[in-house]
């Protein structure tokens, strides 16, 4: 024989309302969405990385063109009044204490 | 929810849903969305939180069904991630007052039928708030969902003897309840 308690607690068991028109698709975008994400990086991310790395290379290169095509002659330095030791701040890695050094 | 959920089994629909088909998700959520609802309201009483809770769980289960290791259930599985999220929705809720405080419930007077001023699901949830969360989850598990005491078990990580033993106390602080408010049970 069923307890009088238990079969009025599940006779009567508090209904949840009625979950909105959306939630099962909600749901499912919520759940979906990050792993398609996940997905379409990890296909491509190799070509990604070769593709930034030839950017990374590519201008690296083009840097180090760019300096040595736009080096002055001590000449030139000095009719510019560029000549001068310019000053810099470096930190004492020991002391943290800046540094100034010409 | 009126859509025919085929006869396909849970670990099937898990594997297919694993692969990526989204109808293999459709079929788990319409096949437990009711029971976890239930689970869900009847613990924490919270109407507006209801949807978003229930979003909580399923993504958190869907996002995690590679882990599932068949070990246990489907259900089972599933009935522990509710439990989990409900267990922190009530900490969440700790800080703000509770929906339905016992203070503001329209008791009967001795003239009247207890049950005639109330609804009688009014009543349960405000039992319910009264038990300790541990007592109030194995009540709601075994009598308001049904569940087998193994089961119940299972998805608490407790032996089976705590549970029987949670739900002896728990029935019977609710008979006191419900005989202090003329209703004997």
């Amino acid at each position: 024989m069923s307890d009088p308690l238990s079969e009025f607690l599940r006779r009567n068991a508090p209904r949840p309302p009625a979950a909105g028109d959306d939630l099962e698709d909600r749901i499912l975008r919520a759940t979906l969405a990050p792993a398609r994400a996940q997905s379409w990086w990890s296909e491509r991310s190799p070509l990604l990385v070769a593709a930034s790395l030839a950017l990374v290379l590519l201008g690296t290169l083009g840097w180090q063109q760019q300096r040595l095509d736009s080096t002055l002659s001590p000449v030139e330095l000095t009719a510019l009044g560029l000549s001068e030791p310019t000053p810099f701040l470096a930190v004492d890695p020991e002391t943290d204490l800046y540094d100034i050094r010409f | 929810m009126g859509t025919v959920v085929t006869a396909i089994s849970d670990e099937e629909c898990v594997q297919q849903a694993i692969a990526g088909d989204d109808q293999a998700f459709r079929i788990l959520y319409r096949r437990y969305a009711d029971k976890v609802r239930g689970l869900l309201y009847q613990m924490t009483s919270d109407k507006e939180a209801l949807d978003d809770l229930t979003q909580e769980v399923f993504v958190k289960a869907f996002r995690g069904l590679s882990k599932f290791r068949a070990e246990s259930q489907f259900s089972t599985w599933l009935f522990r991630i509710a439990v989990n999220c409900c267990q922190d929705a009530r900490r969440r809720r700790a800080r703000r007052p509770p929906s339905l405080p016992l203070d503001g419930l329209r008791l009967a007077t001795s003239q009247e039928d207890a049950l005639s001023r109330l609804s009688r699901e009014e009543l349960i949830t405000c039992a319910l708030e009264t038990l300790k969360e541990e007592h109030r989850l194995v009540v709601v598990l075994h009598d308001l969902q049904d569940r087998p005491q193994e089961e119940i078990a299972g998805v608490l990580s407790v032996p089976v003897g705590t549970v029987k033993s949670r739900l002896f106390y728990a029935r019977r602080q609710l008979r006191e309840w419900f005989y202090a408010r003329g209703i004997e049970l």
